[in-house]
């Protein structure tokens, strides 16, 4: 059998290669080469079309010399002489250069090719090219540089879908230059669109920003042609671009490459659902360099934005929804060091051209300043590790999460879970939850609703960059620990530090997965270590031990905007290059060393139930047994007490002042108002929480009457000492007296049933005038058709 | 004076009426052609003609009326929707057609195109009242001829009215109301051909009726592939049955073998038509295939797990204030399973011992009610599996069903009317049936207008609700507005309007997120308790339109991003 196959392909070959020579000994106007492109075996036969040169003299090893691209023809097999996998023929259109651009299967396959006397007949998919590639004007090089200004027509799509050439083109890229030899824009349009409302890329242009990177483009493979290339390269934008067109011999495929750029700086690219001019998704999705002629990224801003209404967007479709993803590097070229996303209804509000497009977006050169200017309502700022790279920015912890936009399209009144308390990804493969979730060594902070332009500061606590009036925050350490970031006094500065050991799960089902994959939620833990700023005070807490300092400190060292152009990037690289490690995360007592003054150690305590009053701030002190104490503030802060036990200690800024109680446990007391309750008929309910004891009382609770959860409280405080008001709205399920349940991990008193009345069913009456709107004559006219049937019925059975 | 029965005349007359029925001079053998119409007058059968039509209009008023016209239910819905768009496209097959079938659209349209009457006018008040005066006025011509009596057709066809899915069947706006009435007229000329073809001078009648059955047939395939074809699959079981039958019976089967030979030829062509239309007038796109194919699937399910997929009836149930009243509204299908059930086993038990001497028509009627009682079989257990085709295929076959019981329940009732009448006077016997049919035919309209009295699952809708839904779309634009926990006001949107929101604007039931606003009204409000669910909860003073009797309140508390 073996031998059979061998013998075949033998036979092939000498028919292919006899029929080679045979021709070219005849005509001498087509002539193979035969050698290796990346180790692959590759034949190139050069035909010359219809001109009857004589080609078989000309130098043995370069096969482009032997033909033109402006009238010859060029055969591609790779692999064996028969597997024909490109197939190029130039022609001169009104004096304009023409390429036409022939595969089988976007070259997946061999293309069925036949050699004649001064031509090639292409079978494959009846005769119909790929794609034409035409210049506006001219050949394929002007004044000595390469002509960019062309268009190039493809064939064989229809919307997303790949569809066999039919002859007609479906999609057109036009390019055009910036300066001679350099391609300065592109733009892209599906033509052939059946299915109007399905969404799959319809525009796309790419523009060269001034000040790009210089323009360098990999070698062609035949110098006559400078726009296609064949081997196995890994494309890499931040040296040079790949070839327009390019038979990658790995993936067996021709890849149709961006002429301007991609992933290099200097690149405004549109990536869009919708035709020009409204442009949506990943519109804009631009790189900049911030050092002229640079190739290099580092500032990535990457859209998804669509229009009010634009049915091609996700739900809610009718507000305008603008995210961005805004990443920079700062200390090296390849990670990234800190990003923001940002969310809200905000309007494009440029028209600009590219090409013969006319676009509404925001202009590129003023797409930074517009992002970190604007007031955005629901903004995010992440630090990733050190080491953490990658083309197109930080994924993690964003804005632009579909599963945050009823909220900031105010019809879900829920802020989401996933800002304050982000799932702890186990590592940085991006699936659905990525934008909700932080990897191992990400941080993140947000506000869900901000309404300012974003700005960063920098703590001289935790000598860590910070947003400014961000409500707060996690770090994942890794193994289920965090450090969350408090904000208790809702000003602009980060005041407190908790590392938490967390173990709560949640399980979800991922798009195309079967099973549902669970993942830590970042819900309040159980607190190893803590570290407080309020007033003149530093505190500090791990299990066992207490620090404070009283010391003169800021709360931020200076602020900053994200880095907008050259200047600011360099900023913001003088300002951070010396604290680019911050302050040690596994030694929080060590940050008090740069913070001397007033101490006071008690070894054998912890604080606990943290929070800021209106002039100061409160805490549970708890001292256990051999509880040791030192230090300048023992006096002030404890006064006489050295006892175990748990104290409710408060400070008070107006007065400089402590004061000390012993907190006796919390108490609850529920109260319930509501105005003679009935089923199915909703109601107002005011829930009066008292807490009759001295120590805080903060947990989960829920709030039942029969079997209808009437409330959950994620985090319900209620301090010492005072009442927790809340109007909740319940419609009763049951009729009766049903008993009342606050679950919550504290003693309660309250009511123990609420009597709820039942709703009486439509009765008679109302039923019969229902859809009447109380008009006599239709309930006259409906008895009568009534009385009619009755009576037809009582003669027909009577009489029959 | 009448004499006081003996034990013996008592037993004797029960056996008389159960054996020999009908028998004796008091009472009417329809069957018999001697009797057939020779002493009725023309002018009693126009009276029992008007009879017939009287019941049909004030069924169908009623009907309408009920609710004002303001009614709307899913399959109405939908139809009012597709029957809407085919004028604009000018032809049977257009982008959300009806994929069963395309007649149903391509009448009404006509009728809304030639009265100059708007769809969903014309759904709500109009083919109501054409659906009942067509199932009173085919009933009876099918009826007499079936039964050999105008007046014992005339009491079938009011008795159809009696069965509440018929009512509802023929008012709602689909294409039951042609498919379950032309059955009926299918049934007629299939007898006809019958009947006639005994007196060969007959012939072009004979084949008048043939043509007109084949075309009756064309029609109703066209209306609903599967639904339509009703009749076809009961003849070919017919066919089979009575085939298997006269195997027994060899003298029979030589006496018969002519009809025999006629009903095979009715039945194949008829099998033929069904098969054009399907195939090559309005293929659908594999439709009946897919139901098909989801039947074997639930079947292998059932197989494998032993279990039933799902209990449609436990839902049904639900849609009613209470068990009991479900079961006094539909007392009446008990009532007819029994007596027609009873009638048909006395005259099978009698034809099977006389074969030769029964009129071919009373085979049929025997074979046919047998026949469609499989059928039925059949939907019940479809039902179980839960197929995506819908899980109501018992009450749908029913509604055929009990067509063809309605002339066995006249028959047993009519003997044990005349049974009773010997021992009590007629005119008590006549007027406690007539009372009965009176209680009958009022419950059962309170089931088939689904009345609030009654049912939780209603159709009507208040104008004011519709006003509402009209200030929700004409301010906000393609915004989700939750219409509360059923699709009534989404039906009756559709069908005061005859276009489906979402073009416009979005209703749904869900409370989503993506639904914020909610429609409060007192007949929202007044179903959900009757379904038993509450009333979501909603911001009490943050309302943005009222009009009375309906406010369209936010249901989310404010947020920093309300708009």
């Amino acid at each position: 059998m073996h031998s059979n196959i061998t013998l075949r392909y033998c036979l092939r070959v000498g028919w292919l290669m006899c029929c080679v020579g045979v021709l070219c000994s005849a005509l001498a106007s087509s002539r193979t080469w035969q050698g290796e492109i990346d180790n692959v075996p590759t034949w190139i036969t050069v035909v010359s079309r219809g001109a009857n040169r004589d080609i078989s003299d000309l130098d043995a090893n370069a096969w482009w010399t032997w033909g033109n691209a402006s009238t010859d023809a060029y055969v591609f097999a790779f692999w064996r002489p028969d597997d024909v996998r490109v197939v190029m023929t130039f022609d001169q259109v009104d004096g304009r250069s023409q390429m036409s651009l022939y595969l089988n299967e976007e070259g997946a396959e061999t293309i069925d090719v036949t050699i004649e006397e001064d031509d090639v007949i292409v079978n494959s998919n009846g005769g119909h090219p790929h794609s034409v590639m035409t210049t506006k004007e001219g050949g394929w090089f002007r004044d000595g540089f390469v002509n960019y200004d062309f268009i190039l027509q493809k064939d064989g799509q229809e919307g997303k879908e790949v569809v066999p050439l039919d002859g007609e083109f479906d999609y057109v890229l036009e390019v055009g230059e910036a300066e001679p030899g350099v391609a300065g824009w592109q733009t892209g349009e599906l033509l052939n669109d059946p299915r109007e409302r399905w969404g799959y890329p319809r525009f796309g242009a790419v523009v060269r920003m001034p000040g790009a990177g210089e323009y360098i483009v990999e070698e062609p493979l035949m110098p006559q042609f400078p726009h296609f290339g064949a081997g196995m390269s890994e494309y890499a934008w931040y040296e040079r671009n790949p070839l327009p067109l390019y038979y990658h011999l790995e993936k067996e495929k021709l890849d149709y490459n961006s002429i301007v750029g991609f992933f290099n700086g200097g690149m405004y690219r549109l990536h869009s659902l919708s035709h020009a001019p409204y442009v949506n998704f990943e519109s804009p999705f631009a790189m900049y360099n911030f050092e002229p002629g640079s190739r290099e990224t580092r500032l990535v801003i990457r859209a998804e934005s669509f229009p009010a209404d634009d049915f091609l967007g996700p739900e809610p479709k009718s507000r305008t929804r603008t995210t961005l993803r805004y990443s920079w590097k700062l200390f090296d070229d390849r990670d990234w060091a800190y990003g923001i996303t940002v969310s809200g209804p905000l309007l494009h509000e440029d028209e600009f051209t590219i090409g013969n497009h006319t676009v509404k977006n925001i202009a590129p050169d003023r797409l930074p300043d517009w992002v970190v200017g604007s007031e955005w309502p629901l903004v995010t700022f992440v630090q990733p590790p050190e080491d953490y790279s990658g083309a197109e920015g930080i994924y993690f912890y964003s804005a632009q999460a579909n599963e945050y936009q009823p909220w900031l399209a105010g019809i879900d009144n829920r802020e989401p879970v996933n800002l304050a308390a982000p799932l702890l990804l186990e590592d940085t493969l991006l699936d659905p939850r990525q934008t909700r979730g932080l990897p191992p060594g990400f941080r993140g902070e947000y506000h869900s609703a901000y309404f300012r332009s974003p700005q960063l500061y920098f703590s001289p606590i935790d000598q860590r960059l910070h947003l400014e009036y961000g409500l707060g925050g996690v770090w994942n350490l890794g193994d289920g620990r965090v450090m969350r970031f408090h904000n208790f006094n809702s000003d602009a500065h980060i005041d407190g530090w908790t590392i938490e050991t967390v173990t709560t799960q949640v399980e979800e089902m991922l798009y195309g997965q079967e099973e549902g994959t669970s993942a830590l939620i970042a819900k309040p833990g159980v607190i190893e270590e803590a570290l407080y700023a309020f007033d003149d005070y530093l505190l500090y807490s791990s299990q066992d031990t207490v620090e404070i300092h009283r010391t003169a400190f800021e709360m931020s060292e200076f602020s900053l905007s994200p880095p907008t152009d050259a200047s600011s990037w360099e900023e913001h690289k003088t300002l951070l290059e010396e604290y680019r490690n911050g302050r040690p995360v596994e030694d929080m007592r060590s940050w008090l060393e740069a913070f001397p003054g007033e101490t006071l150690v008690i070894d054998n305590a912890n604080i606990r139930g943290m929070r800021t009053t209106e002039d100061g701030f409160h805490f549970t002190l708890t001292m256990v047994e051999d509880t040791q104490v030192r230090g300048e503030l023992s006096e002030p802060l404890l006064g006489s007490l050295r006892s175990a036990g748990v104290y409710a200690l408060s400070y008070d800024r107006n007065e400089d002042s402590w004061q000390r109680q012993y907190a006796t446990p919390a108490r609850l007391e529920l109260s319930l108002t509501m105005t003679s309750p009935q089923t199915f008929v909703p109601q107002r309910l005011e829930v009066a929480v008292r807490n009759a004891g001295v120590a805080d009382w903060f947990g989960p609770a829920e709030l039942r009457i029969g079997d209808d959860v009437v409330h959950v409280w994620e985090n319900l405080l209620v301090p010492g000492g005072t009442t927790v008001r809340e109007e909740l709205i319940w419609t009763p399920r049951s009729a009766g007296t049903l008993p009342l349940v606050f679950a919550a991990d504290a003693p309660i008193s309250m009511a123990e049933t609420v009597y709820i009345k039942p709703t009486q069913r439509i009765t008679f009456a109302d039923a019969l005038w229902l859809p009447t709107q109380g008009q006599l004559r239709y309930v006259v006219m409906m008895f009568s058709a009534l009385l009619l049937i009755m009576l037809a019925f009582w003669r027909t059975w009577k009489v029959a | 004076m009448r004499q006081t029965p003996t034990a013996v005349s008592w037993s004797k007359l029960l056996l008389s009426w159960v054996v020999g029925f009908p028998t004796g001079r008091t009472m009417v053998t329809p069957s018999r052609d001697r009797v057939h119409t020779a002493t009725r007058s023309r002018d009693n059968e126009l009276t029992y003609l008007w009879l017939a039509i009287w019941v049909g209009v004030a069924s169908g008023l009623y009907f309408v009326l009920r609710y004002r016209g303001h009614w709307g239910e899913v399959d109405s819905a939908i139809f009012t929707q597709m029957v809407g768009s085919l004028p604009d496209w000018n032809r049977i097959k257009y982008p959300n057609n009806y994929s069963h079938g395309y007649a149903y659209s391509l009448w009404a349209a006509s009728l809304s195109m030639v009265w100059n009457v708007d769809i969903a006018q014309l759904q709500r008040w109009v083919t109501p009242i054409v659906g009942n005066v067509f199932l009173a006025l085919f009933g009876y011509v099918a009826f007499r001829r079936w039964l050999g009596s105008s007046k014992l057709g005339l009491l079938a066809a009011t008795s159809l009215f009696l069965v509440p899915e018929l009512i509802f069947t023929v008012s709602r706006g689909n294409h039951e109301k042609l498919t379950a009435t032309l059955t009926l007229l299918a049934s007629l000329s299939f007898v006809r051909t019958f009947q006639l073809s005994k007196d060969i001078s007959k012939w072009p009648v004979v084949v008048s009726w043939v043509v007109v059955h084949y075309v009756i047939i064309f029609t109703l395939v066209s209306l609903n592939a599967f639904f339509g074809a009703m009749f076809v699959y009961a003849s070919l079981i017919s066919y089979g049955l009575a085939s298997a039958v006269l195997w027994f019976f060899p003298a029979a089967r030589r006496d018969l073998r002519p009809v025999m030979r006629r009903f095979a030829l009715l039945a194949l062509t008829s099998l033929m038509v069904m098969f054009i239309v399907q195939w090559y007038v309005y293929p659908h796109e594999g439709e009946s295939s897919r139901i098909l194919a989801s039947i074997l699937d639930g079947f292998g399910t059932v197989r494998a797990t032993g279990e039933a997929n799902s209990d449609p009836y436990a839902l049904v149930q639900n849609d009613w204030v209470s068990r009991r009243a479900y079961n006094v509204v539909s007392s009446f299908r008990f009532v007819l399973l029994g007596v027609s059930f009873l009638t048909w086993i006395v005259l099978l038990l009698r034809a099977l011992t006389r074969l030769r001497k029964t009129p071919v028509e009373r085979l049929f009627l025997l074979t046919l009610y047998g026949s469609f009682g499989m059928l039925l079989a059949i939907g019940v257990a479809i039902d179980f599996l839960g197929i995506s085709a819908g899980s109501n295929w018992q009450v749908r076959i029913y509604t055929y069903f009990s067509a063809f019981a309605v002339p066995l329940f006249v028959l047993g009732v009519h003997g044990l009317r005349s049974l009773l009448s010997r021992f009590l006077p007629r005119s008590l016997v006549k007027h406690a049936f007539a009372t009965l049919m009176v209680v009958f035919i009022m419950c059962s309209l309170l089931k088939a207008t689904l009345d609030p009295i009654v049912s939780n699952r209603w159709i009507a809708y208040k104008v004011t609700e519709m006003r509402a839904i009209d200030f929700w779309f004409d301010n906000r634009g393609d915004d989700t507005l939750n219409v509360g926990g059923n699709m009534r006001l989404y039906f009756g949107y559709v069908m005061q309007y005859g276009w489906r929101p979402g073009t416009r604007g979005v209703l749904e039931t869900n409370l989503s997120p993506q639904a914020p606003h909610l429609i409060r009204s007192t007949v929202n409000a007044a179903n959900a308790v009757a379904w038993g669910i509450p009333v979501p909860a909603v911001l009490l003073d943050d309302w943005i339109y009222d009009n009375g009797e309906s406010q369209i309140v936010h249901r989310i508390p404010r947020t920093p991003f309300q708009q």
